[in-house]
């Protein structure tokens, strides 16, 4: 038995030592494992982070940088090389440089190396790569069971790779692992991140305050809601109250204490819901707020500088043509129209057809061109066709007479200038039935409206619409209609290249040499717009308009930057009709001195001497009355319904009128806003009412997409 | 030998389920933080025309299930929390919470916050649209994945069996980004 067990006890005396050695092992290679795994995991974490940065580092160092100007042109760089299945694009050690360095690549591959990811140094590589339009990296993902697809003007696609040694796998003849992250950064359009942007800034020259049709806020106010118009908008509660229905939002640059300015009475409420936001500028400890005995339902909020108060566009640029290269559309011999008339159609079935091209006219005594407006006297006009997208230019504006109906086919609408010499001299001025005493001036020196409607007492509404879709939803866009852009500048700048016709001579002479800016939007006879006292009469007026629709028809196709950057716009108001001075890409312009920034840019020659107004006028009626002066009885009214964004720089400012009703007219519109300062304003008591117009307007943007 | 031996198994089995825990946690915590990340980049602007990397939630299901290998996808359990309660958004960047009025819209019988297995989710091809107000961009996410590690160590445990139970413990891993694009 002794023997037995001191046998089983020396055949038990190495089997803890066994245990134990493989124990051993097993706890060592878990260990490895978990070192090997960990470390991995550990390593991948910082490269993600340092590969998502540098990658926007570098979109951000382009977009900034200026070297991408994706309004004319897709911003692939030089150097770039694109990222494909067996290459991850460049190594950084091609792209050296200095901290100071703005150069897209640079940046890039700086930011990784300041994150510890220095390429051939240690154990790591970077890469960096770049191209336009989908990512390569983004286009092999599945995105809800497709392709998933970027539209951007510039990506950059950053890799970050270590060789790790590992424990535990190398026992299995692994000794090292390779760990990478990558990351995708582009620029590309966003959505507009508010329904109403106010861009003007305090120390911006600010809109006038005297002339035909003064601003009503105060100094330095973005937006003054309510106030009788030819009032003020401080004029409280004696003047009549509105309601803003701004589903989307707004966003106010002005740090001034009146920043907004809210009339006695008015709110920004609206039956379905309350503006949901209101973001006022702060910087600096500035005393950013709002005024006025009115309600700001969702009370604004100040907010540091960002995106939300700067000019969208800035640089995209402004919208380019179709086509430069036009036809003179006229019938007279050297294709100029009358300017005392042209009859148009007999029936909305059979009206006159007008093609694209330029459209100017003739005086009818002298048969040389005055720069007079085109004027449609009667009848029925259709420009352009459902099946085209055409470019149309008109030099001098644009009467539509008292029972007119035009439609306006897809297209470019062009308002190069208004002489003012020459308006006041038009025909249909001076003895026609819209025969008006003063049809422009401003505070001494004048200014124009490119767009002039009637009425006076008829029977025939006035009406400018659309082509294809006169009856649009202002709830969705439409299905059908690639919508149109008008655009008002001037000949004398002629910031948008036009061909200008030989018989109105260039820019610096002939008729075109007086061709300047005029009123931006549609101004109503007869007081021109001020909206004011000669809409006593019957008639309607009905202005029915969509903006750009890149989801409809081959347009797009055909032109890609005017349908990526500018959708969703019906109207433009060019960037040198303006007190703040922008470049050609759509940027401030800081040339002027020293010491420029966005809040203190250069000014244009317009602020020294302000005899322009950089204005827009849209009279946004009502389905109630729209007359004259307080009259009473009156049954004449505007119905404007429009689908789309109005533009208008930094600098220039929009006047929306309203006629309302002791009862509170209502109107619904769907429309977005960027302008500098907006003073929405009613003859009586009124309610608008907006939808947004969802992702359609954009603004450059960089993000990371994968 | 025995007095060795009971030990050194429990110090062997405790460190092999510490080991194999800290991977499922490991394991986790990156499935959350690829998920989040996922969703981030493929925000608002996704469902901007001409746009088109819209995605759903099956796809967050993918995205989980690749990266949480070694895991059952059935047990992995997913809460994808978008612009709704319970983010209460105070930490939005540069906006206040009171703009936050967020909802997650989604079709069909989706719900706001959604909560699901990692299979589950992946059989479901509800659009990932984040709306929150007027402004998106910026706005918190996150994914919250649970998970069950049911310790071999239990089997050990004096009185285990038939009518004694260990409860599991539940390993969470939570990651939140903000709306990059």
């Amino acid at each position: 038995m002794g023997h037995r067990g001191t046998h089983g006890r020396r055949r038990q005396g190495g089997q803890a030592i066994v245990l134990v050695t493989l124990a051993l092992f097993a706890m060592c290679g878990m260990m490895g494992l978990s070192v090997d795994v960990g470390w991995s995991y550990y390593t991948q974490k910082f490269q993600r982070a340092a590969a998502d940065g540098a990658a926007l580092a570098a979109v951000r160092a382009a977009l900034g940088g200026g070297t991408c100007n994706p309004g004319s042109t897709n911003c692939v760089l030089a150097s770039g090389t694109p990222w494909t299945s067996a290459s991850a694009g460049d190594p950084c050690s091609m792209h050296s440089g200095s901290a100071s360095s703005t150069d897209p690549f640079v940046v890039g591959c700086n930011y990784a190396a300041n994150n510890g990811f220095t390429d051939g140094q240690g154990n790591a590589s970077v890469f960096i790569a770049s191209g336009s339009g989908t990512p390569p990296t983004v286009a092999q993902q599945q995105c809800a069971g497709s392709a998933c697809s970027v539209s951007d003007f510039f990506y950059v696609t950053m890799t970050v790779q270590n060789t790790v040694p590992q424990l535990f796998s190398a026992i299995l003849g692994h000794p090292t692992a390779l760990v990478a992250a990558r990351a995708t950064a582009v620029i590309a359009n966003e959505a507009l991140r508010a329904q109403f942007t106010l861009t003007n800034r305090v120390n911006d020259p600010q809109p006038p305050t005297t002339g035909d049709h003064p601003w009503t806020g105060s100094v330095n106010t973005d937006i003054c809601i309510g106030g009788k118009i030819g009032g003020g908008c401080s004029q409280g509660s004696s003047g009549s109250h509105v309601n803003l229905y701004v589903p989307g939002g707004m966003a106010i640059a002005s740090t001034s204490g009146s920043a907004g300015i809210i009339n006695g009475g008015s709110t920004t409420q609206g039956p379905n819901g309350n503006t949901p936001f209101t973001f006022i500028l702060q910087e600096n400890g500035s005393a950013s707020s709002v005024s006025g005995g009115g309600t700001w339902v969702n009370p604004p909020k100040p907010a540091g500088d960002g995106p939300q108060f700067r000019d969208p566009k800035a640089g995209v640029g402004q919208p380019p043509l179709p086509t430069t290269s036009l036809i003179n559309t006229g019938n007279n011999a050297d294709g100029s129209w009358s300017a005392g008339g042209v009859a148009g159609g007999a029936s909305e079935n059979n009206p006159r057809m007008m093609p694209a091209g330029n459209y100017y006219t003739d005086d009818p005594i002298t048969g040389l061109p005055k720069g007079q407006p085109m004027y449609l006297s009667s009848g029925y006009f259709q420009f352009g066709d459902s099946g085209s997208f055409g470019t149309f230019v008109f030099y001098g504006g644009l009467i539509i007479a008292p029972g007119v109906q035009v439609q306006f086919g897809p297209g470019v609408y062009v308002f190069a200038g208004v002489s003012t010499t020459g308006f006041k001299t038009s025909p249909a001025l001076q003895a026609g039935p819209l025969a008006v005493s003063n049809p422009c001036s401003y505070s001494g020196g004048a200014v124009c409206p490119y767009i002039l409607m009637g009425p006076v007492n008829n029977n025939t509404p006035t009406v400018m619409e659309d082509l294809i879709d006169p009856n649009q939803s202002l709830d969705i866009p439409s299905l059908t209609n690639p919508g149109e852009l008008f655009i008002f500048t001037d000949a004398v700048n002629n910031r948008f290249g036009l061909n200008i016709p030989s018989a109105l001579g260039t820019s610096t002479t002939g008729v075109a040499s007086t061709l300047n800016y005029g009123t931006a939007g549609v101004c109503l006879a007869a007081d021109v717009c001020d909206d004011d006292s000669a809409l006593n009469g019957n008639p309607t007026i009905f202005i029915g308009l969509h903006g750009l629709n890149n989801g409809v028809g081959d347009w797009k196709t055909s032109y890609p930057v005017l349908a990526n950057n500018f959708n969703g716009f019906l109207w433009w108001q060019d960037q040198g009709n303006s007190y703040v001075a922008y470049n050609s890409q759509g940027n401030l312009d800081f040339s002027c001195g020293t010491g420029k920034n966005i809040d203190n840019s250069c000014p244009t020659a317009l602020a020294t001497n302000m005899s322009f107004s950089p204005e827009m006028d849209i009279p946004l009626g009502s389905t109630g009355q729209f007359c004259g002066g307080g009259s009473t009885g009156c049954s004449g009214k505007v119905e404007v319904d429009v689908w789309g964004a109005i533009y208008q720089p930094r600098g220039a400012w929009l006047q929306i009128n309203m006629k309302g009703s002791s009862a509170g007219g209502q109107q619904y519109d769907t429309l977005t806003v960027v302008t500098g300062a907006l003073a929405f304003q009613s003859h009586a008591n009124g309610n608008l009412l907006l939808n947004g117009i969802g992702g359609f307007v954009t603004t450059l943007s960089t993000g990371l997409v994968e | 030998m025995t007095l060795i031996g009971i030990p050194i198994i429990f110090v062997l089995i405790s460190t092999f389920e510490m080991s194999r825990g800290m991977w499922i946690y490991q394991t986790l915590s990156y499935a959350a933080r690829e998920g989040t990340r996922y969703m981030a980049v493929h925000g608002v602007n996704c469902q901007t025309t001409p746009n088109a990397c819209a995605v759903n939630q099956a796809d967050l299901g993918r995205i989980l299930g690749n990266a949480t290998t070694g895991l059952t996808p059935g047990d992995v359990h997913v809460t994808f929390t978008s612009c709704s309660t319970p983010t209460t958004c105070a930490d939005k960047i540069g906006y206040p919470p009171s703009v936050c009025t967020l909802t997650q819209l989604q079709a069909g019988t989706c719900t706001n916050s959604t909560t699901c297995t990692a299979t589950l989710c992946g059989n479901n091809t509800c659009n990932y649209i984040p709306t929150c107000g007027g402004y998106v961009l910026a706005t918190p996410i996150s994914v919250q994945l649970t998970y069950p590690f049911h310790s071999a160590m239990s089997m050990f445990w004096p009185g285990a069996g038939r009518g004694f139970v260990f409860s599991p413990v539940t390993f969470t891993a939570i990651s939140t980004d903000y709306i990059q694009f």
